[in-house]
Parts: structure tokens; C-alpha cells; sequence
């Protein structure tokens, strides 16, 4: 097969499988386009002889500048123009893999994901939840995610978001005129930061806040240390009442946040008084995969996608929170249901 | 004169730093202790629910019953002293009941199948995971007091003032019988 030939039927290959990986709803379709990238029966890489040929032409431009200076520029258009073509292929290998990689993560756990959700979506959280009061300029959820996480004892929906707020702050400079003199300006800086959080129905403790990071917003009115030095310097524990923090604040509880604040950053769990729990953290990457294989080597990818790519940060944050409803559920509840579905 | 007087208002502040938080120290160590101690005493009360339920079993009443009151009597004789080392016969027995209850689940499946003992078991085994973190808490707690009191200047500071002596930290012996290698402290 010639060069130009392999490359183009690379490259519909390539977009057919983008195409087939964005309608796959199971599995077995994921799987399916890679027995499609299996059949090609050649490697799943560009041929860059041309491309290569361009960059190694363009080096030798480069190096005979020295004798002929008008070389540089037509060096330095072969050497990009070389770069630019294999960097170009290489990336639409790997953003295909990428694909696969989120779908299969996806389906394995049964998530839905959104973007951009409506503002109400916002305002409703923001109603019940005082973490979401960030951002004196905006605030906004670029995406949510939605699952249910099936525990041993609980069965346990969630609604993963990952927003982004901006402080806006003015301050007064004094600046030169431009007649010899000063003026006061008021100048306005933007400070753009991420908040991930993770909100799920918790009917077994209400009104109590344990707050990580700066935010003292969300502090309820009574304070209480516990006995832990580590947990008090880790933590502020507040509560609508002192007995609602002291009923919380059981020894175990305390050793299991401590256990996420080694995890995770400026972690806040607020349990509001409609018995959910708010969990943020400025950590990214909770719904980062644990693939390092892709397409360029499918005997090692099928059987990944196969049994469904795994989120391990998102395991251990879930089956994290499943271990505090069980600190914290009622043992002789005789057999324990799942809980309502989450409205957003 | 001037420089005289200011050397001593440091020292002074110093000592009655040092004397503050040898006390506040002390304080959350017997406040880690008392945790400590409410949590096994509830216990007792899920044991004395579970002794209920086990005594309708008579085949294996004796045994577990046997089990049960010692256990209740070494949380009983628990002093209100901070003291690491009183624990030890209650977290022995705490051990030896789980492991008879263990065994008669295993060996009677009629108990296995009750689901009110399985939610004492749970209950029991949440409480003991309670006693368990909160003997770690202690244990950090007197940690930081022990240090308190035996770094320089704060170990000038009680030899003068606090008087207090070191709280002894709770061990496993059983559990440290079963390593081979000893640290040689």
C-alpha cells in the first residue's frame, strides 16, 4: 500500500470510529470499533516518510544558513510545516483513544454527563448549600455528572460538578498624569478559581459543617474541637447546635476525615438541613481515568475497555462517603432502601 | 534596670505560656481518655441488648454469656484517670467475645439467619471501630502531652509549677507479642 493510500484510509478510519465511539451506547459497541481498528491490518500509524523527509530538508535549510542566509527562511518553513503535519496525526490518534477511554469510563459506571446546565440548576444549590457562594463576580457550573453508587448497605446518588467562579476585587493606584503630575486609578483584578463537588442525598446527619479551607461562610453558629489536635488544625467543625456536632464528631468520624484531607484540597462537607451533603474540594481530576493504554496497542486496550475503564479517584471518594453513611445510618434499620432520586 | 525589667516580663510571659499549655494539653488528653471511656460504656449497653438476644439461644448461652459479663465487668473496674494501660483486659475481652460470636454464627445458622443479632453485631463491631479510633486520638493526644512536659523549656516549667507526670500511652502487648522484631526503646 502506498503512502498516500495508507494514510487516507487511516485517517477515514479514524473518523469513522470517532463517529461510531460518539453514538456507542454499551460496551460491546465500544468494542466493536476496535475490532474495526483491529481489521485495518496495518499499524495504526501515519506513514511520515513525506512529512519527515520535509523536516529533515528543512534541518539541512537551517544548517547551510550559515552559508547562504535566505536558506532560513525556506528551513524554517519545511522544519514547521514537517512538525506541524506529524504533530497533527499524532494527535488525532490520541484524542481518538481519549474518546474511547471517557466513553467506556462512562458507561462503566453509568454516568451521565452535562455541560453548561441551566443557571436555576445553580441558584437551587446556592439555595441550599453556602459553598456555592463563591465568586463576588460569577459563578458558573461548567459540567455536572450524574450516577448512583451501589454500596454494600446504600445505594447512593450523586451529582458530580465542576464549577468556576471569579473574585472580582478594585483597589486605588496612583499613576503619572503625563504633565508631570500623579492621579489616583482604579484598577479591577479578576481571580478565576475551580471548585469540584459532589452533592448526594444523606439523611442521617443535618446541620453540621466541617469546612477545610478559607470559606467561613458556610460556618453554622456553635463551634466545637474535638480531641484531635490533627482533626482541629485540619478542620472546623460547626453546627446548628453543639450536640449536633458532638453527635457527629464520633472518634471514627474523625479518623475518616482526616483519611480525605491526606486525598484531597480545602475539602468542605456541608450537610444541609434537608439531610444532603455537600462535598467540595479544589482538586481536579476526580474523573480521571486509570487507562494508560490506547489504540496504538489494542491487545492491551480491549480487554481495558472490555471490562469498563475505572475511575479510582472516584471510587475512593465514593466508597469513602458510603463508609460515613455507615458511621452514621441506623444498624437496626432492618433493611436499609435506596434513597430518593436526586432532583439535580 | 530598664533591661532588667524587661527580661523578666519575657520570662514571665514565657513560664505562664509554658504553664498554660502544659494545662490545656493535659486537659485534651483527659478529654481523649473520657472518650475513651464513653464509648466502651456504650458498648455495654448493645451488650446487655445482645445478652438479651443471645440468652434465647440456649444452646450457646453459657459460653457467650460467660463472654459478655466479663467484658462488662473489665469496662466497669475502667478508672477515670487518663491511663493507657487499664485498657488492656477490656480490648481482650472485646476480642474474645467477637471471636466466640464469630464462631457461633459459624457453627449455628439459625443465629446467623436472625437479623436483630446481625444488627447487633454490626452495632457492636461499629462502636469497638469507635473505641479503636477513639484509643488513636487518645494516644496523639497523650503524645503531644508527653512532649509537652519533657522538652526543654516546658519541662522546666511543670518540674516548677505543673507537677504533672507522664501519661502512659495504651499498647497492645497481644497484638506486639505477635511481632518478632522488638524496637529497642
Amino acid at each position: 500500500m502506498s503512502s498516500i493510500l495508507h494514510n487516507k484510509k487511516l485517517r477515514q478510519l479514524i473518523e469513522q470510529s470517532d463517529a461510531r465511539v460518539e453514538a456507542a451506547t454499551s460496551a460491546a459497541d465500544l468494542l466493536e470499533v476496535i475490532k474495526q481498528l483491529s481489521a485495518f491490518g496495518a499499524p495504526l500509524e501515519f506513514d511520515n516518510a513525506t512529512p519527515r523527509l520535509f523536516r529533515n530538508i528543512g534541518f539541512g535549510f537551517v544548517a547551510a544558513t550559515v552559508l547562504f542566509v535566505p536558506f532560513v527562511v525556506l528551513g524554517i518553513a519545511f522544519l514547521l510545516g514537517g512538525w506541524l503535519v506529524m504533530d497533527h496525526r499524532s494527535g488525532v490518534i490520541d484524542a481518538l483513544s481519549k474518546k474511547i477511554i471517557h466513553k467506556s469510563s462512562m458507561l462503566a459506571y453509568g454516568l451521565r454527563a452535562s455541560y453548561s446546565p441551566d443557571v436555576q440548576v445553580l441558584e437551587s444549590l446556592g439555595g441550599e448549600f453556602k459553598d456555592f457562594h463563591r465568586g463576588s463576580y460569577s459563578r458558573q457550573i461548567l459540567k455536572s455528572v450524574q450516577g448512583t453508587y451501589l454500596g454494600a448497605v446504600h445505594e447512593l446518588p450523586f451529582t458530580y460538578q465542576h464549577l468556576q467562579y471569579v473574585d472580582r476585587e478594585s483597589y486605588k493606584t496612583t499613576v503619572p498624569d503625563g504633565v508631570g503630575g500623579t492621579k489616583v486609578e482604579t484598577k479591577t483584578v479578576d481571580r478565576e478559581f475551580a471548585r469540584y463537588s459532589l452533592v448526594l442525598d444523606f439523611p442521617w446527619v443535618e446541620n453540621v459543617v466541617v469546612r477545610g479551607d478559607t470559606h467561613v461562610g458556610v460556618d453554622l453558629e456553635e463551634t466545637l474541637d474535638t480531641a484531635s489536635s490533627e482533626f482541629n488544625s485540619a478542620f472546623h467543625l460547626t453546627g446548628i447546635t453543639q450536640m449536633a456536632c458532638a453527635v457527629f464528631a464520633k472518634p471514627a468520624t474523625v479518623l475518616h476525615l482526616l483519611q480525605l484531607a491526606q486525598q484531597l484540597s480545602d475539602v468542605n462537607l456541608e450537610f444541609s438541613e434537608h439531610g444532603r451533603l455537600c462535598l467540595s474540594f479544589s482538586d481536579a481530576g476526580l474523573l480521571a481515568p486509570n487507562a494508560t493504554e490506547g489504540i496504538r496497542n489494542l491487545p492491551a486496550f480491549e480487554p481495558l475497555v472490555e471490562t469498563g475503564i475505572r475511575l479510582p479517584r472516584l471510587d475512593f471518594l465514593l466508597s469513602w462517603v458510603h463508609r460515613l453513611a455507615e458511621f452514621h445510618d441506623d444498624n437496626f434499620a432492618l433493611s436499609p432502601k435506596p434513597l430518593k432520586n436526586m432532583e439535580y | 534596670m530598664g533591661l532588667l525589667l524587661i527580661i523578666a516580663v519575657i520570662v514571665g510571659i514565657t513560664f505562664l505560656t509554658c504553664y498554660n499549655r502544659i494545662i490545656g494539653r493535659h486537659n485534651r488528653a483527659q478529654r481523649a481518655w473520657a472518650d475513651v471511656l464513653v464509648y466502651e460504656r456504650q458498648k455495654t449497653r448493645v451488650l446487655d441488648l445482645l445478652e438479651q438476644q443471645v440468652a434465647g439461644f440456649k444452646e450457646y448461652e453459657s459460653t457467650l454469656l460467660e463472654k459478655i459479663t466479663g467484658l462488662r465487668s473489665a469496662i466497669g473496674k475502667l478508672p477515670q484517670e487518663a491511663n493507657g494501660d487499664a485498657l488492656q483486659p477490656v480490648q481482650k475481652g472485646t476480642r474474645e467475645l467477637l471471636a466466640g460470636l464469630t464462631v457461633a454464627f459459624e457453627a449455628y445458622p439459625e443465629l446467623k439467619a436472625n437479623e436483630l443479632v446481625n444488627n447487633f453485631m454490626r452495632e457492636i463491631t461499629e462502636q469497638q471501630e469507635n473505641v479503636g479510633a477513639a484509643i488513636t486520638i487518645f494516644n496523639g493526644a497523650v503524645e503531644v502531652f508527653n512532649n509537652s512536659i519533657q522538652m526543654f523549656p516546658n519541662s522546666f516549667v511543670n518540674g516548677c509549677l505543673n507537677k504533672k507526670s507522664v501519661i502512659v500511652p495504651f499498647s497492645d502487648s497481644q497484638a506486639s507479642a505477635a511481632f518478632e522484631y522488638k524496637p529497642n526503646f
